[in-house]
């Protein structure tokens, strides 16, 4: 059927449809393409018809991930460590997914962080969040696991998580919130 | 084949073993962006914006940049007019296309998939092979003669956006065709475009 090298591309369609992937964008990040990404997801949502309610929710959720990858100091190193978000759907939800390579030494707090957060109830995430606020700088704010969860606050649900070996010195760690696409 | 059959040939995990597994195919293939979905004026002028901010923190040489962009409208336009080709005829309904940028040997690659009626095959296979035996000169001819032939008739089809993307790209088109279901075939096109000036 043609040029062997271009087979990829039907994959990834198929992969696409699969999952319902949306969009995808790896590279660097910066504040321009944060806002770009964010339009772009805006306007997909818009043409999906998505109630204003859920994709402010999905706005907040994304930007949380967004930002979380800029702050990460491996963000914008080697193009084979670059970081990825990525839209998708299925009947009833809408997931944000974040992907970036971190350093193998980051991942027991990180793993410790999000077990803990998935284990709070809504009440619980408030309390702790408006807590980190009171007791943090801005400057601390942003190292430590408000943003994570923020993002659990937004979305309503648990954080999915995993992690995958890179190579020795680092791991690709996946995250995926879910966002529902109708009130409940 | 039917379109389950086709999505189902996925040989993907699920989940977040999927990102991954996604997330390596983006890297093998040095991609940057992947769209999927129904292309609508809105989504493609976002399209664009993403593209030009990434091209920007990158200080991409704005000769390039520009051919790149004229390259992408071309293929956005191409989808969009052509994307619901398949769901007029098809029961299926209406069938995603796609949309990727990439990077190879060092050039931007833009990449297109979308579904095509089985007879389309052999006349798209003949455009674009008629498009790529013709050098620089022969192209622009090509075009020239191409633009009167479709003034003079309605018909279209005279493939002006693929002679123009060769011509912009200053790269041969390549193309593959994949089986998705009984009349339909995803049709991938792709477009290199030259980091290196004209000499014009």
């Amino acid at each position: 059927m043609g040029n062997e090298h271009l087979v990829f591309v039907p994959q990834l369609h198929r992969h696409m449809m699969q999952h319902r992937f949306l969009l995808a964008y790896r590279g660097p990040f910066s504040h321009d393409i944060t806002m770009a990404m964010l339009a772009m997801s805006e306007n997909r949502l818009v043409q999906e018809g998505a109630e204003t309610g859920i994709r402010k929710k999905i706005f907040n959720v994304m930007m949380g991930c967004l930002e979380n990858i800029c702050s990460h100091p491996d963000a914008t190193v080697t193009p084979e460590k670059q970081a990825m978000v990525m839209l998708g759907r299925n009947d009833n939800d809408y997931f944000i997914y974040s992907g970036n390579v971190i350093q193998n030494s980051e991942v027991p707090e990180l793993e410790n962080d999000l077990s803990r957060i998935n284990e709070l109830n809504p009440e619980q995430l408030r309390k702790l969040y408006t807590d980190l606020l009171q007791s943090l700088t801005a400057e601390q704010m942003i190292d430590s696991e408000a943003g994570l969860i923020d993002i659990a606050r937004k979305s309503g649900h648990k954080i999915e998580f995993e992690f995958s070996p890179v190579d020795q010195s680092s791991t690709f760690f996946a995250m995926k919130t879910t966002i529902a696409s109708a009130h409940a | 084949m039917n379109l389950e059959q086709y999505i189902k040939t996925s040989s993907s995990t699920t989940d977040l073993g999927g990102l991954h597994s996604f997330y390596r195919q983006m890297i093998d293939n040095n991609l940057l962006m992947i769209y999927e979905g129904e292309f609508s004026q809105e989504i493609t002028r976002s399209v664009l914006n993403l593209t030009e901010k990434s091209f920007e923190m990158n200080n991409l040489d704005p000769g390039l940049r520009k051919k790149v962009v004229n390259v992408m409208i071309e293929s956005l336009q191409n989808i969009c007019k052509h994307q619901y080709t398949v769901s007029e005829a098809g029961k299926d309904g209406f069938i995603p296309a796609v949309f990727m940028i990439g990077k190879r040997n060092g050039n931007y690659v833009i990449i297109t998939g979308n579904m095509v009626h089985k007879q389309a095959e052999s006349i798209l296979t003949a455009k674009i092979d008629k498009i790529n035996s013709f050098d620089k000169e022969g192209l622009k001819q090509y075009y020239k003669e191409s633009r009167l032939a479709a003034k003079l008739s309605d018909v279209g089809g005279a493939g002006l956006g693929l002679i123009d993307m060769a011509r912009k790209s200053g790269n041969s088109l390549i193309y593959r065709f994949d089986e998705a279901e009984d009349q339909t075939l995803f049709y991938t096109l792709l477009v290199e475009i030259s980091a290196q000036k004209d000499e014009e």
